[in-house]
């Protein structure tokens, strides 16, 4: 295997199931914890190609779907990313799915029950979605507002996995792991990011993740120090609030003198 | 009094007393212990706040964000921080000194906010709090919460060390600053020289963290010792309460009266740990009717002469409004608050009854006359409030946007050139959200606030409410007024979900005062109102025109007091709580400070900028 994922609990069985069952699969966990490695580990360990469209507002029907586009005095019909990965028996990935509007996600309701077709009605076509395809959606529950939940009509579609950051020993291991520095460094940093998440909503909208942990890590290991790599990335990327700043330097200070 | 030397001897002591208050004090003075002949001189002086006017540094405010920012981020949980002086905790809240000591240096004075935040953080963290009887022991017990905190700072700064290694060094820091590590007993500085010999090691070892010799020396050490290597979070508390009671008897048999403590360890002030507990402030009545000993007899005494010793209050001027009509029993809820005895230093329970009652409504007309007087300031304060909207976006795709979608309108001439009909969404919207604040506002229709004066209010909120219609947020608007305690109105001009129609025109146009105002009663329940309500960002904005006062037992201190205290309760839930205020007279600054805090006021000399200047207080709030 070459992407490198550490499991912190059944997840890889669970998905492994739904694959099996072709049933989609909703991940929800903060940012930066390991939801789109783990799409990624699980389509390389399944052997599956992995199409990801990155949710948006603006996202359209046809931006997955397809659209006809016009070339020269010709029209073109252009496939989507949706539409591609019914066509290959890949797994669909809809990162942060709620950015999407909700009558956009509708498109993707026949491929999550047991029709498991994709209609282009713009070309009169039906696809049938070969057995190896999969949809897999995420989202992040803390960017969620009034206005932005998933409808109960498309989150009950899908087999749930709950996501959050791995405990410390977990996560000292893989911000070493994927950054190189040594394992006191990881712990340090560690330690501080845990620190960070307890502003989520109370200064912060997030606190460093492990990724942001391991950029930290890996700058460690590029020979800075940990006191200026930490100031690189846990203050100076989780705010631009000159007090929320304040506070992130005092704590860099309580830990590291 | 002035400022004590520390410590007096018992005869010193005995000689102030009686010098300061006469032959009364002889009769009770010789069944006094000496330790509490050496606490008079603290427990009847003047109280002094510790960082007033000259002696004021950096101010708190400013700091309070990235001060609960950066304690959240090392206990785990949401800390939340306010000013009050002297610096302690109720549990729930930091209090800290409204500013560092001067001279005003950023650096110094933000290492002495976080090393006493952290400090009555610990004490919470500790646990120790959560000891009743120790709380309550400590209520009437001066020496024992000195030697408890001392112990305490000795604990805490091992047990934040070990946890966060860079603290050490600000404990460090400030233990080098002088300003920071001033003496205090209760309020008062005391001088660290001219202390008897056997204090010294005492002090040193306690105080000053250095190792002291002899019997004294030992005493320290071995307690300091103790709480230092106390790891166990729960076996630590009790450790610090052991070695506590044993230093406690310690200064008892040495007559050397409570350690005095440094400035940024602040103190703990037990009564607000149980200022909301019934039972024990019951229990703590009981016990101290059925024992009135020789220094409580001595202490009703002092206290009668007390007031007369303090700066004059001014009273109110005498109330001439014509009462509200009162409303009939049965269409008004009740509900019953305790009252703060500053004279007794306890509470009163269910001393105030305050009464939720429409207010009456005025002849037709007079709001839209408010309106039609006011019509520039309405289209000033529905500018400021609309630029209040936090949130701004472009939304795409939309069938009645204001602007052309470019990209969405070149995907449409695909489609169509391809021959199918597209959607009519080639144009965007521009939209504003906001996260929305509960704002309860509070106006004063006492009997001061007769003629011009309560004309003006009414056109105030009249142009308020043009303002917070356009801002969008959930509000209501109630007047307030008493006829002594029993007979507390608060009464619904406009509800939280009430249109601004007729009936609510009718009762906004008019408003008729009378009465007094028992402020304490109307923001403990203002505060139970917004706490009702689901909004997490609640406001409280009360249009006052004078201090609180009513019939006797609510003038001057007493209901200065009771009124801090409610104001203080509401913002330890949370609550924003700010006047406006157009009281005329020229000590009114003092009372507002007292009572909503410097700075969490505006206080008006020119009445007729009310209208405007209340709403922009409220811009301020709501930001």
């Amino acid at each position: 295997m070459s992407v490198y994922y550490v499991p912190t609990g059944s997840e890889i069985e669970v998905f492994e199931r739904a694959h099996a069952l072709r049933l989609p699969v909703l991940l929800k966990g903060p940012t930066g914890c390991g939801k789109t490695r783990f799409v990624r580990y699980m389509a390389e360990k399944l052997g599956r190609p992995l199409v990801t469209v990155a949710c948006q507002e603006d996202l359209s029907a046809a931006d997955l779907t397809g659209r006809f586009l016009l070339e020269g005095g010709d029209t073109v019909w252009r496939d989507g990313p949706l539409t591609r990965a019914v066509r290959e028996g890949a797994i669909c990935y809809l990162d942060e799915v709620v950015e999407a509007r909700a009558d956009v996600l509708t498109v993707i309701h026949p491929l999550t029950d047991d029709r498991r077709s994709l209609p282009l009605e713009r070309r009169g076509e039906e696809l049938v979605a070969p057995d190896d395809f999969m949809v897999v959606v995420s989202y992040n529950p803390g960017y969620q507002s009034v206005t932005r939940e998933l409808k109960e009509s498309t989150r009950q579609r899908f087999v749930s996995l709950s996501f959050d950051y791995p405990d410390e020993d977990a996560e000292a291991g893989i911000v070493a792991h994927e950054s190189g520095c040594d394992e006191a460094t990881a712990r340090q940093l560690v330690k501080l990011g845990r620190a960070t998440r307890n502003l989520k909503d109370h200064g912060l909208r997030e606190g460093a993740s492990t990724r942001l942990l391991v950029y930290a890590g890996a700058l460690v290991a590029a020979g800075l120090s940990l006191r200026e790599a930490a100031e690189s990335t846990l203050v100076g990327s989780l705010t631009d609030d000159p007090e929320m700043t304040r506070a992130l330097r005092e704590l860099l200070r309580s830990a590291l003198g | 009094m002035g400022a004590p030397t520390w410590p007096p001897t018992p005869e010193e002591a005995r000689k102030a007393v009686l010098e300061e208050y006469g032959e009364d004090a002889r009769a009770v003075l010789d069944d006094e212990e000496a330790e509490r002949l050496l606490l008079a001189p603290f427990l009847f002086a003047e109280p002094r706040g510790m960082l007033g006017g000259a002696e004021a540094g950096t101010p708190l405010e400013p700091l309070l964000r990235s001060l609960e920012a950066w304690l959240a981020m090392l206990v785990g949980r949401p800390v939340k921080v306010a000013p009050s002086d002297p610096p302690t905790t109720d549990g729930a809240v930091i209090f800290l000194p409204p500013a560092a000591p001067a001279p005003a240096r950023e650096a110094e004075d933000r290492l002495f906010f976080r090393v006493a935040a952290l400090v009555q953080l610990g004490l919470v963290e500790s646990g120790l709090l959560a000891n009743r009887a120790l709380v309550a022991e400590m209520h009437t017990d001066w020496v024992l919460r000195s030697c408890v905190h001392l112990l305490a700072l000795h604990h805490l700064r091992e047990r934040w060390a070990r946890a966060w290694p860079g603290l050490a060094r600000d404990f460090q820091a400030v233990a080098a600053l002088d300003k920071a590590t001033e003496l205090r007993v209760n309020l008062s500085p005391v001088p660290r020289r001219g202390m008897p010999g056997d204090f010294v090691p005492l002090y040193d070892g306690l105080v000053d963290f250095l190792d002291p010799a002899g019997p004294e020396g030992d005493l320290a050490r071995e307690a300091v010792a103790a709480v230092r290597a106390a790891s166990d979070p729960r076996a630590a508390p009790l450790v610090v309460l052991g070695q506590a009671r044993k230093l406690r008897i310690a200064f008892r048999e040495r007559r050397l009266g409570p350690p005095p403590l440094p400035r940024f360890a602040g103190l703990i002030r037990p009564e607000w740990l149980l200022h909301d507990l019934a039972a024990e402030m019951k229990a703590s009545r009981a016990w101290r009717d059925e024992d009135p000993g020789p220094l409580r007899l001595l202490g009703k005494k002092l206290r009668r002469r007390l007031p007369a010793r303090r700066a004059p209050v001014p009273e109110p001027e005498a109330l001439t409004g014509e009462p509200l009509p009162p409303p009939p029993e049965d269409d008004a809820a009740s509900f019953r608050y305790p009252e703060w005895d500053a004279a007794a230093g306890s509470w009163r329970l269910d001393a105030v009854r305050v009464r939720e009652v429409e207010a009456p409504r005025g002849p037709a007309g007079a709001w839209e006359r408010a309106v039609e007087a006011h019509r520039g300031a309405i289209a000033l304060v529905r500018r400021r409030f609309a630029s209040l909207r936090v949130e701004e976006r472009w939304l795409h795709r939309q069938v009645d946007g204001s602007d052309l979608d470019l990209d969405r309108a070149v995907a449409a001439m695909g489609e169509l050139a391809a021959g199918f009909t597209p959607r009519e969404d080639w144009t965007m919207r521009f939209v504003r959200e906001r996260e929305a604040v509960a704002i309860l506002v509070m106006v004063d229709l006492s009997g001061s606030t007769r003629g011009e004066i309560a004309r003006l209010e009414r056109d105030a909120v009249v142009v308020l409410s043009h303002g917070l219609l356009v801002l969008g947020h959930p509000h209501a608007i109630y007047g307030f007024s008493n006829e002594g305690p029993e007979d507390c109105r608060f009464a619904r001009l406009r509800g939280w979900d009430e249109p601004y129609d007729e009936a609510a025109r009718r009762r906004l146009g008019t408003f008729r005062s009378g009465g007094s105002t028992r402020l304490g009663a109307f923001v403990r329940h203002g505060a139970r109102v917004l706490l009702r309500r689901p909004e997490s960002r609640r406001v409280m904005l009360v249009l006052s025109d004078g201090r609180p006062h009513d019939r006797a037992g609510y003038t001057g201190r007493q209901a200065l007091a009771d009124s801090a205290l409610a104001v203080l309760d509401a913002r330890r839930r949370g609550i924003h709580v700010h006047c406006v205020s157009i009281d005329a007279h020229e000590r009114a600054r003092e009372a507002l400070d007292a009572v909503f805090g410097p700075g969490r006021y505006l206080h008006l000399k020119r009445v007729d900028e009310l209208p405007v200047k209340l709403a922009e207080a409220l811009v301020h709030l709501v930001r």
